[in-house]
């Protein structure tokens, strides 16, 4: 069976420093410069630098295996999501994706405070990628999942939190993706809640889902995954199985706070 | 597995390419959005949709007040409501729709950084959504236009067949909305300046345009500045189609609809680059 995902030498730079790009004033002052250094008029270390979110990535996920991002803040991880959702480009590289996908990177997307939870549920499953006709054929699995029935014709913005995470959590759970993308997204709700969430990601993979998680709770991923990715600095430095993985960044964690400390 | 959802994510694609199928996979989206866009317009608000319909109007009743009962300007031998909410009608359709899509990325930055779907619904949503308050609009101008028709003895405009192009017009300036919509979209979302020049750019736009007085007035060695701007056409050949006035000639029609095509396309192929790394920079 083919993987469902194959990242190939996957790369993204950001700009950072002197080329701000916010104004016109701005690009006017970068391209002044600019002719200025060309003409040595200004020293060289005042022209941009590029900071390398992602640095040659690459990996394979084969069908039924969810695996989990770990890194510190700023590895990588949130970058590498964005890129495989299509919301960003990559600087170089590439992503091969066979099958659907669902990036999860909130939830609740496009919910509208002054829509009922029945057209939010239609709203957001479009957002994310379903048609009119798959929403309604999940409809009432999604209401059910949220338990809340009997406010589903009542405007959201009278919903309290939980109920509103519930739902939109709910939409996502039940999106009919091949790949499913997920950033911190299982924490949402209850804990009761919380431990309905996993069980469906868990019912998800043994359906041959791909699953792709970043999340912080180290407990809670490797209830999921069996694997790991471990990112640091933008460098995939481990790929294997989920408890060595999880040494590994608990210990690289746990050293960076010494040194900080 | 489904094989027709394959998608490679590359570096650089080039300016021409554009996500058809995902366009198609997700039009029931455009349906939801537009709904959204006009239930968040006037839910909870006590008149609704008939704010719409006011602004026009009263705008109309200033027009005919300053420029007809004072300046005593001559309206073509057209009711001066008619000829003023005609006009108005179109130009408030140009400004608000293009105002709406020249902020529409940096409104859904948020929404942008967290899903994928067509970018270009925005702007797309937001035309639809003001063709329907357009639609809304246009009762008004119908309930003028019978009630001088048939309640004046002769009347004092022509009721022609080319009425029927009155949708060809409002293509045309669908498409320019759009068109520049998404040029100023695009830019503002790189070069935050844009935004205040938009504002500014209207009001100039509006001085060059028909609206409150006819081309008849305007010195014919000046015309041309009037015609070289591709509103004008749109607003001229909107009232002579209604009311049988002096037509645009068809060369000039002709190429301000071109000029409206070209202007639509490029800003379409424009915005979709620029919103191809937006959130990297907002």
């Amino acid at each position: 069976m083919k993987s469902l995902i194959e990242v190939k030498n996957l790369s993204k730079s950001y700009r950072l420093g002197q080329r701000g790009f916010g104004s016109l004033r701005d690009s006017f002052h970068f391209w002044w410069k600019e002719t200025l250094r060309k003409k040595s008029l200004v020293k060289s270390d005042e022209v941009d630098r590029s900071f390398w979110a992602l640095r040659n990535i690459s990996f394979k996920v084969e069908p039924g295996q969810a695996v989990g991002i770990l890194g510190a803040n700023g590895a990588g991880k949130s970058t590498l999501l964005k890129i495989l959702a299509s919301l960003t480009d990559p600087t170089e590289g590439e992503a091969l994706l066979r099958g659907r996908l669902a990036s999860i990177l909130e939830v609740g997307s496009g919910f509208h405070p002054d829509l009922t939870g029945r057209e939010n549920i239609y709203l957001n499953g479009a957002f994310l990628g379903m048609k009119r006709k798959e929403v309604t054929s999940y409809f009432d699995a999604i209401v059910q999942f949220s338990g809340n029935e009997p406010f589903i014709d009542t405007p959201v913005k009278h919903y309290s939190k939980g109920m509103y995470t519930r739902l939109a959590f709910s939409v996502a759970a039940h999106l009919s993706a091949d790949i499913l993308l997920l950033d911190e997204v299982l924490e949402l709700g209850d804990v009761a809640f919380q431990k309905r969430a996993i069980d469906k990601m868990i019912e998800r993979k043994k359906e041959g889902k791909a699953i792709l998680f970043v999340s912080h709770d180290s407990e809670r991923v490797q209830t999921l995954c069996d694997r790991s990715l471990n990112l640091e600095a933008g460098r995939l430095v481990f790929d294997g199985n989920m408890k060595e993985g999880m040494e590994r960044y608990l210990t690289t964690a746990e050293s960076s706070s010494m040194l900080n400390s | 597995m489904s094989e027709t959802f394959t998608k490679v994510i590359k570096a650089d694609k080039g300016w021409l390419s554009f996500d058809l199928k995902a366009l198609i996979h997700y039009r029931d989206l455009l349906f939801l959005m537009v709904r959204r866009e006009f239930v968040a317009k006037y839910k909870q608000t006590l008149l609704g949709p008939v704010w719409v319909v006011l602004q026009p109007s009263l705008m109309a009743l200033t027009f005919v007040f300053l420029f007809s009962k004072t300046m005593k300007v001559p309206t073509d031998g057209v009711p001066p409501v008619l000829f003023y909410f005609s006009g108005i009608l179109i130009w408030n359709f140009l400004s608000s729709a293009l105002g709406a899509i020249s902020v529409s990325m940096l409104h859904h930055a948020e929404l942008c950084k967290k899903v994928y779907f067509p970018r270009i619904f925005l702007p797309i949503s937001l035309l639809c959504s003001h063709f329907f308050s357009l639609l809304i609009q246009s009762t008004v101008l119908l309930a003028l236009y019978l009630f001088f028709y048939f309640s004046v003895e002769r009347p004092v405009f022509k009721m022609t067949g080319e009425i029927v192009l009155i949708p060809l017009w409002l293509f045309q300036l669908g498409l320019l909305s759009l068109g520049v919509g998404t040029w100023v979209a695009g830019l503002t979302s790189k070069y935050r300046d844009f935004h205040h020049l938009t504002a500014l750019g209207l009001t100039v736009w509006m001085y060059a345009s028909p609206i409150s007085y006819s081309l008849s007035l305007v010195p014919s060695d000046w015309q041309w500045v009037v015609m070289a701007n591709p509103v004008s056409s749109i607003i001229l050949s909107f009232r002579s189609s209604l009311f049988g006035t002096t037509r645009v000639p068809f060369e000039m029609q002709m190429v301000s609809f071109l000029v409206c095509v070209l202007v639509c396309f490029s800003g379409v192929l424009f915005f979709n680059r620029a919103q191809r790394n937006f959130i990297d920079t907002v």
